[in-house]
């Protein structure tokens, strides 16, 4: 029998590869091991599919240069974000 | 939890050189995010703020950030601070400190500000070296480390800068960590709210300076550090002096409600002029 369950689409995580120092901050304390680092101490995504988008690469981040997007965080659902704190 | 970075892109000086100047993986970039999260999250607008700070890599801060920013002299962040809210008290003043800029030079001021609790919030990233300088010893530097002008152990002990705070008579002072950045989000809003003298200590790292001598490892070392020796106020306060040894408190420390410095000065204006307080 088939897998009925649907496949949930991975979150996107976008790295500034022009802001990011390669400290390893985000992929030291990812809690799934969705970021690993490159040979220079560089981080990628290694494993998307296992990222559960916590969004605590994105707090810790010192450099603002990792971003993580998923679905449901498009550009309408930002914009009732956005009127709310107004 | 998405959208973080983008909400700090909105606070950013794009014009200004990027990426900042601190060491990769410094906790001055992850207490700027915290900062700029706290201040969306109270809703205040860029022109009601003033970010004040003084000397050394927190110095640097304002640089970057889209309010109205003063980069003042060595340990005379909270002197100009106190002159630009006296002068326009609608204005949000917050004062970015380092752990020199605040207790070793400028330690006078900030005692005193803390006892004359005017309205500001006094923001301490403590790294327990001077960091930009070359890494000399600070005030807060723990005993028996070491630093570049304390090669053989310091032998001093370390202020600590939240105690001291409650002592001088801040009205609310509370301790973070840069580990615990979405902790240190609620600990910022909280002081920004808060009318009087608030005082928010950052416990941070500099591991090229102190961590490199006292061979404590990268930046994610020194987090991993922050992480094991910070505990909660909340379960603190259940153990005994010696467990407690090696541990920092994180949370609000004192929370209390003291007559603020601008209101008693309004008074004593009213008085002069014969006009009667209700």
């Amino acid at each position: 029998m088939a897998d009925l369950r649907r496949k949930k689409e991975p979150p996107k995580i976008d790295i500034y590869k022009a802001w990011c120092k390669g400290c390893g901050i985000c992929a030291s304390f990812c809690p799934t091991g969705a970021l690993a680092r490159d040979e220079a101490g560089y981080p990628y995504v290694k494993e998307p599919e296992k990222c559960i988008s916590c969004g605590w690469c994105e707090i810790r981040c010192p450099d603002f240069a990792i971003t993580v997007k998923h679905k449901g965080d498009d550009e309408k659902a930002r914009g009732i974000r956005e009127e709310a704190i107004q | 939890m998405a959208g973080v970075t983008e909400l700090i892109h909105k606070y950013l000086r794009h014009d200004k050189k990027f990426p900042h100047v601190w060491c990769p993986g410094c906790g001055i970039g992850i207490m700027l995010g915290a900062l700029i999260r706290a201040i969306d999250q109270c809703g205040f607008a860029k022109d009601e703020i003033v970010l004040v700070a003084g000397i050394g890599c927190t110095g640097r801060l304002p640089v970057y950030v889209d309010f109205n920013t003063l980069h003042t002299t060595h340990g005379r962040a909270l002197t100009f601070a106190t002159g630009v809210k006296l002068a326009n008290p609608k204005l949000k003043v917050i004062v970015v400190m380092g752990d020199g800029d605040a207790v070793a030079i400028g330690g006078n001021h900030f005692i005193h500000a803390a006892r004359r609790n005017i309205d500001l919030t006094a923001i301490i990233l403590n790294n327990s070296v001077y960091g930009m300088t070359g890494g000399q010893f600070s005030p807060t530097t723990p005993y028996g480390m070491r630093t570049t002008t304390t090669m053989f152990s310091n032998v001093e002990q370390a202020f600590k800068i939240s105690e001291l705070a409650v002592t001088a008579g801040a009205v609310f002072v509370a301790r973070g960590s840069v580990y615990h950045a979405k902790m240190l989000d609620g600990l910022l809003e909280k002081a920004f709210m808060k009318n009087g003298f608030s005082v928010v200590e950052v416990v941070s790292h500099c591991h090229t300076q102190y961590g490199r001598l006292n061979r404590m490892g990268t930046a994610v070392e020194m987090m991993q550090w922050q992480k094991e020796h910070a505990i909660t106020v909340e379960k603190a306060a259940g153990m005994a002096d010696e467990e407690l040894a090696d541990k920092f408190k994180i949370g609000v420390l004192i929370d209390r409600e003291l007559p603020v410095f601008q209101d008693e000065y309004d008074k004593v204006k009213a008085r002069a002029k014969g006009i009667s307080i209700p």
